[in-house]
C-alpha cells in the first residue's frame, strides 16, 4: 500500500461513521416521503428488498479511486457512493413515485446521475443495465442520531424494479471485464436478457391493470356501458351520480362475459336507442350509460331488477314498458 | 307475444253511448281531428298498454273467427297507410260498428280509441281499439290566489284497469289469405270462456270478431310437464318440491279462472327467488308469456294419480287427494354405512290400513 492509498483509507476510517449516519438519515427520510404518496397502500410493501444503505468497503473504495482508470484529481471527493441506498420496486412506474420523493426532499439537494429511460431514448437499440441513480447531498445542519453530517456529503441513491436489479445481480461487474468485454456471445446473452426484462416489465403492468379492473367490477362495468352507450346511442353521455348509483347496484348482476352478453342483448333490441334518443334531452336518467345495465337487468330478471332499485316506480315503468312488460308490482 | 317497442303514431277518440231504452243506438260522437299527444302523455298511454296487455291472465291472443266484409279486421286494415283524412274516417267506421255491436242495454258507453302504430323488434304494424269508460274523479287546481277542488266527470284511461277493454289487431303480412298472417290480442278484465253471455263478449266476439282459442288443452299440458319438469331440476329441497307440485296439480285443475299465466303460478307458488328464473325457463321453452286457456280434458289420467319414488325401485302411487290427506313423508338418516356416512331414507305414515295388494 502506498502513501495516496494509506492516506485515503485513514480519511475514511475517520469519516464512515458520518458517511454511515447520512446513509441512514437518507432511507428514513425516503421511507416517510413515500409512504405519505402511495398512501394508504403500506409503505413495507412497496419496497421488494428491505430498504437498506451501505457504505463501500475499504477495498472497493481503494479499487475505485485508483485502479480502475478513472483518472480522479481528488478520488475521494470524486467517489459519490461512498454510501448508498438501493431501493427495488415492482413496476417500472413505480420508478417515478421514487423520484419524486427523492426530488421534494428539503434537507437535500438532488442531482440525477443516469436515467435508463433518457438512455433507452437516446440508444434504442441498446438493451443494457437499466437503473435511475440520483447523487443527493447534505444541505446545511442534517444530523442523525447525534451525528453531524457534513455539508454537501454525497449519497448514492440506485432505484430499479426487481426485473432490472435481478439482470445486475446476474452480471454484476464482470460483464465489464476486459475479457468478457471481449465475448461477443456473453454481451449478446446479456442483451437478450435485458430485452427480454423490459418487455416482461411491459406484460407486468398489463396483468396488473387487467388486475385492477377484476378487482373493480363497478369500473369495468362502467367501462362497458359507457362505450356500448356511445355506439348503440350516438350520443355523449352526460355522467352524472346517477350513473355511479346505477352501476354499483347492478353491478353484483354482470358475471364473466357481460361485455358480449349487454352487446347481443342490444342487439336484438337495437329499437331501445330510439326510445332513449327521444328522452335524453328531457330526462337525465338516459342520458347515463349505466341506463343500458338497467333495460339488461330488466330483460334478465324482471322482478330482481326492480327490488332495490336506486330508481323509482315512476322512473322504471317506462324501461320495463319499453321491453313489453309490467312493472312488478310487489317491490322488496 | 311481448309487447315491447310499442310506437303509437296516430290516435283518435270517438265516443259511444249506451243503448237508449227502447234498444236503439244513440250514435256515437265522433272526434274531429287526430289526438296531438304530449310525450308525457304518450308515455302514459303506451304505460297503459303494457299494463294491460302483459302478463295478465286476461290477456289472451285469440283466434280471428271472423274477417269477411264489414269484420274488425277488414276495418283494421283498411286503415293502415291511409292519409289523415282516410283515417279518422274509416275510425269512425269502426266505433259505429261497436255501437251496433252493444247490443244489450246494460252495456256502459265510453271513449273509443282507435289507433295505428308499431309493435316487436320487427315493427309489426297494427291497429288496436280501447274502449275505455269514464270515471268521475277530483283535480286540484290553483284559481288565482285560491286552491280549488273540481270535480271531474269523463276522466278515462286511468290506471284502474277493469274500466277499459284493448284490442289488437297485428298485422304481420297482408298477403296472405285471411286471416293467416293476422294476430288477435284482447285485454279484457272481465273475459271469460264458459259464460258466452258474459260481459265482455260483445266485445271480443261481436265487436272484434274473435273465438277463444282452441289450442287451450294442448297449452294447458305444455304448461303443466314444463313446469313440473322446472320444479324437479330446481335447487329446492325435496318436501318444497312436493309442496309446489302439489300446488301446481291444484292450480291447473281446480281453479276456477277460465284463463291463467305461467307467470301467476309462479308468483303464487314458487318462492320469490325462482321466479326469474322460472319466467326464464318458460321463455327458453317457448312457452307463451300471454294468458292461455285452463283446459285439462286432455290430461285427467295424468292429473288423477301421483306417482313417487323412491331409489330405483320402490313407487308409491296415489290420488293427489289421498297423497295431501292421508300420507305424510319426512326425510331421515339412515343407519351408517362401512365409511361411516349415513343415507337419507323416508319415513312414510300412511293413515289407513293396507287393504291388498296388486
Amino acid at each position: 500500500m502506498n502513501d495516496r492509498e494509506t492516506e485515503l483509507l485513514e480519511r475514511w476510517r475517520r469519516e464512515r461513521s458520518v458517511y454511515e449516519a447520512w446513509g441512514g438519515f437518507v432511507s428514513e427520510a425516503l421511507t416517510a416521503a413515500i409512504a405519505l404518496q402511495i398512501d394508504p397502500a403500506p409503505v413495507g410493501q412497496f419496497f421488494r428488498i428491505p430498504l437498506k444503505h451501505r457504505t463501500k468497503d475499504e477495498a472497493s473504495l481503494l479499487a475505485k479511486a485508483f485502479h480502475r482508470g478513472k483518472g480522479y484529481a481528488n478520488p475521494y471527493e470524486a467517489i459519490e457512493d461512498k454510501v448508498g441506498v438501493r431501493i427495488v420496486v415492482l413496476f417500472a412506474e413505480e420508478i417515478r413515485i421514487v423520484e419524486r420523493a427523492i426530488q421534494t426532499g428539503i434537507q437535500w439537494t438532488a442531482a440525477k446521475a443516469r436515467d435508463f429511460e433518457e438512455e433507452r431514448s437516446r440508444r434504442p437499440f441498446e438493451f443494457d443495465y437499466q437503473s435511475l441513480h440520483y447523487i443527493v447531498r447534505a444541505k446545511e445542519g442534517v444530523q442523525f442520531h447525534g451525528i453531524d453530517v457534513f455539508p454537501d456529503a454525497p449519497c448514492e441513491i440506485q432505484v430499479r424494479t426487481l426485473l432490472q436489479h435481478a439482470y445486475s445481480e446476474l452480471t454484476h461487474d464482470t460483464i465489464y471485464k476486459p475479457s468478457v468485454q471481449a465475448e461477443p456471445d456473453v454481451k449478446r446473452a446479456a442483451a437478450k436478457s435485458m430485452a427480454l426484462i423490459e418487455a416482461t416489465d411491459d406484460y407486468f403492468t398489463q396483468v396488473r391493470e387487467r388486475l385492477a379492473l377484476a378487482q373493480a367490477p363497478g369500473l369495468q362495468i362502467a367501462a362497458v356501458v359507457d362505450r356500448q352507450y356511445g355506439e348503440f346511442t350516438g350520443l355523449d353521455p352526460d355522467v352524472s351520480p346517477l350513473n355511479t348509483l346505477l352501476i354499483d347496484h347492478y353491478k353484483t348482476w354482470a358475471a364473466e362475459g357481460f361485455a358480449a352478453e349487454l352487446e347481443a342483448f342490444l342487439t336484438e333490441k337495437a329499437f331501445l336507442a330510439d326510445f332513449i334518443r327521444e328522452r335524453a334531452p328531457r330526462e337525465l336518467l338516459y342520458r347515463q350509460p349505466g341506463v343500458l345495465l338497467v333495460y339488461w337487468a330488466i330483460s334478465r330478471a324482471p322482478r330482481k331488477a326492480a327490488a332495490g332499485s336506486p330508481l323509482s316506480d315512476a322512473e322504471l315503468a317506462p324501461l320495463y314498458g319499453d321491453l313489453g312488460q309490467r312493472l312488478p308490482e310487489a317491490r322488496a | 307475444m311481448l309487447f315491447e317497442n310499442l310506437r303509437v303514431s296516430r290516435i283518435v277518440v270517438h265516443e259511444v253511448f249506451q243503448r237508449n231504452v227502447d234498444k236503439s243506438i244513440r250514435p256515437p260522437v265522433f272526434g274531429e281531428a287526430l289526438e296531438e299527444l304530449s310525450q308525457e302523455a304518450m308515455g302514459a298511454f303506451r304505460l297503459r298498454m303494457t299494463d294491460a296487455l302483459s302478463g295478465q291472465t286476461q290477456s289472451l291472443q285469440m283466434r280471428i273467427a271472423r274477417f269477411g266484409a264489414g269484420s274488425f279486421l277488414e276495418l283494421a286494415e283498411g286503415l293502415i297507410g291511409t292519409d289523415d283524412r282516410a283515417f279518422l274516417a274509416g275510425s269512425q267506421a269502426v266505433a259505429v260498428k261497436l255501437a251496433e255491436e252493444q247490443r244489450a242495454i246494460r252495456i256502459p258507453g265510453g271513449m273509443l280509441i282507435v289507433f295505428e302504430g308499431t309493435v316487436g323488434a320487427q315493427a309489426v304494424p297494427f291497429i288496436g281499439v280501447i274502449k275505455a269508460e269514464t270515471q268521475a274523479g277530483f283535480r286540484r287546481s290553483r284559481n288565482g290566489e285560491r286552491a280549488v277542488v273540481e270535480f271531474l266527470q269523463n276522466i278515462f284511461l286511468t290506471p284502474a284497469t277493469r274500466l277499459y277493454k284493448i284490442g289488437m289487431m297485428l298485422l304481420d303480412d297482408v298477403t296472405q289469405p285471411k286471416p293467416n298472417g293476422r294476430r288477435a290480442f284482447v285485454f279484457d278484465s272481465n273475459i271469460s270462456v264458459s259464460n258466452r253471455e258474459a260481459a265482455a263478449a260483445y266485445f271480443y266476439e261481436g265487436f272484434l270478431g274473435c273465438a277463444f282459442p282452441s289450442d287451450g288443452p294442448y297449452e294447458t299440458a305444455k304448461f303443466f310437464d314444463l313446469t313440473k319438469e322446472f320444479v324437479r331440476k330446481s335447487e329446492l329441497d325435496p318436501e318444497k318440491k312436493r309442496d309446489v307440485l302439489d300446488s301446481l296439480y291444484v292450480f291447473v285443475r281446480d281453479e276456477q279462472e277460465p284463463t291463467f299465466t305461467a307467470d301467476q303460478f309462479g308468483e303464487r307458488f314458487l318462492p320469490p327467488n325462482l321466479r326469474d328464473t322460472y319466467t326464464d325457463f318458460m321463455r327458453g321453452r317457448k312457452f307463451t308469456p300471454n294468458a292461455v286457456v285452463r283446459d285439462t280434458s286432455q290430461m285427467a289420467g295424468r292429473l288423477r294419480r301421483r306417482k313417487l319414488k323412491f331409489g330405483a325401485d320402490i313407487e308409491l302411487s296415489a290420488s293427489p287427494e289421498a297423497l295431501a290427506n292421508k300420507v305424510t313423508m319426512e326425510a331421515i338418516l339412515g343407519e351408517a354405512a362401512a365409511d361411516g356416512a349415513a343415507p337419507t331414507w323416508t319415513r312414510i305414515t300412511i293413515r289407513e290400513a293396507l287393504t291388498g295388494e296388486q
